[in-house]
């Protein structure tokens, strides 16, 4: 999938002789299904996501949603994808590479709040009904959390001299974080995300560089934040 | 409270033990459940299959479980049941809190990894067998934070961590064990007990790491 697909206009596209290549009309059909998907099982959950509800969001045809999906576990693995992508891509940009680790952590967690908090459906899809959704919507979950462990495993170096950091360490970390969003999010209160960042960084912080280290860390942060900057 | 070990070695025997009777017809219908879940999926279930891994009639089965959730849910709650009977037991076995959250955690996971498919029933298709059984979930979560901030009120901190880390604690703990019972490595939990310490302590705010 192309990095501009979300970009597309969500309408529908006129009827008849458009004169736009058949692999275009695809893809635009293709990017409104996924899109109604995330809005559906956001709304609705992965339960109330039915093939009938994400057609006539997207306005494609019954026919054209099975020539692209062999079910609705098929279009919501594929929607989940595009969700994730799409955050992952956006958070690499939110990152400075030669910043410090710990500077990194909290730039990441303050974007990440932000965009859940912003995107309530897109929330839901990947913190919480990507679990209802099927042994492959499980797997694709599994290797997310891996994606993201490998961006905190960059903390083990950051750890004190004579401390080392098991090697389970960043997905334990991983699996802290989404499980303290999910529950969030679960409970209605996705928009007050962002006040979690000093509490979850600290969550983040601490299994590499210690309480301590971690409250210094990110009261450091947190100044820098307050005051405009963006720097460790 | 044991120094000289004997409580340690009890200990051992019973958490690698199986850890559910499979004595009344009740009994096998939550084994035949959890044999069934842990292969196919919730989604995947019919109670056919769970009746004939169990060997037991229709009619028993509903005599017993308003239906397939509900005899989901009892399952669970059966695993949880003995999970936390012995880590309270393993807990006050222990001489210091440290020591006593080490032999919880031991107990822990040497039950999961002596049962597997009822390991996989609670911590991998609870969550996808609908909205009763994710409130009971959250519910055991928020008990064994619970539990971490008991223990944590008997430790000397050298920071103050904040009110959440105990869900934290929960939540990393529950990646790790959900991670190794995703790759059927039911048998390795309990290679996690010193890792799940170091991580534990650390988040607390325990000034020495576990050893």
């Amino acid at each position: 999938m192309r990095a501009d697909d979300v970009d597309l206009p969500l309408a529908p596209l006129p009827s008849g002789r458009h004169g736009l290549p058949r692999e275009e009309v695809v893809r635009s059909q293709r990017i409104r299904l996924l899109r109604a998907a995330v809005e559906v099982a956001g709304a609705e959950g992965y339960a109330g996501m039915t093939v009938s509800a994400v057609i006539a969001r997207a306005s494609v045809s019954r026919k054209t949603f099975y020539e692209l999906y062999a079910d609705r576990e098929d279009c919501f693995v594929a929607a989940y994808d595009f969700v994730i992508e799409r955050g992952l891509r956006q958070l690499g940009a939110a990152l400075t590479d030669d910043a410090p680790w710990s500077a990194r952590m909290r730039d990441g967690l303050e974007w990440a709040l932000a965009a859940l908090a912003a995107h309530p459906c897109e929330a839901r899809v990947a913190f919480v009904e990507v679990y209802a959704a099927g042994p492959r919507a499980l797997e694709r979950r599994d290797r997310f959390a891996g994606q993201l462990a490998l961006l905190v495993a960059e903390g083990a170096a950051a750890a004190p001299a004579g401390v080392t950091v098991p090697s389970s360490t960043p997905r334990a970390v991983v699996g802290a974080l989404s499980e303290l969003i999910g529950m969030r999010i679960r409970h209605g209160l996705v928009e007050r995300l962002p006040d979690l960042l000093p509490d979850l960084l600290y969550c983040a912080l601490a299994p590499f560089l210690g309480p301590v280290g971690a409250i210094e860390a990110a009261a450091g942060g947190l100044r820098s934040l307050a005051a405009g900057g963006r720097g460790g | 409270m044991a120094s000289d070990g004997t409580t340690d070695v009890l200990e051992d025997d019973a958490v690698h033990a199986p850890a559910l009777a499979r004595e009344t017809q009740r009994d096998r219908l939550l084994h035949g459940m959890a044999a069934t879940v842990s292969r196919r999926g919730y989604a995947g279930t019919p109670v056919a299959e769970v009746l004939r891994a169990a060997g037991v009639s229709r009619r028993t089965f509903y005599e017993q479980f308003a239906d397939k959730e509900d005899c989901f849910l009892a399952a669970y709650d059966a695993v949880l049941g003995v999970c936390t009977e012995r880590m309270i037991a393993a807990y006050h076995a222990g001489e210091t809190w440290e020591r006593g959250l080490a032999l919880a955690y031991g107990a822990l996971l040497g039950t999961l990894a002596a049962e597997p498919e009822f390991a996989h029933l609670a911590i991998v298709d609870v969550l996808a067998a609908g909205p009763r059984a994710l409130a009971r979930r959250e519910a055991t979560l928020r008990r064994f934070a619970r539990f971490i901030d008991f223990t944590r009120e008997r430790a000397e901190l050298v920071a103050r961590p904040p009110t959440l880390v105990g869900q934290a604690i929960v939540g990393g703990i529950h990646e790790l064990i959900y991670s190794q019972l995703v790759r059927d490595r039911a048998a390795r939990l309990p290679e996690l007990t010193d890792e799940l310490l170091h991580y534990t302590f650390m988040l607390l705010g325990v000034s020495r790491p576990a050893g």
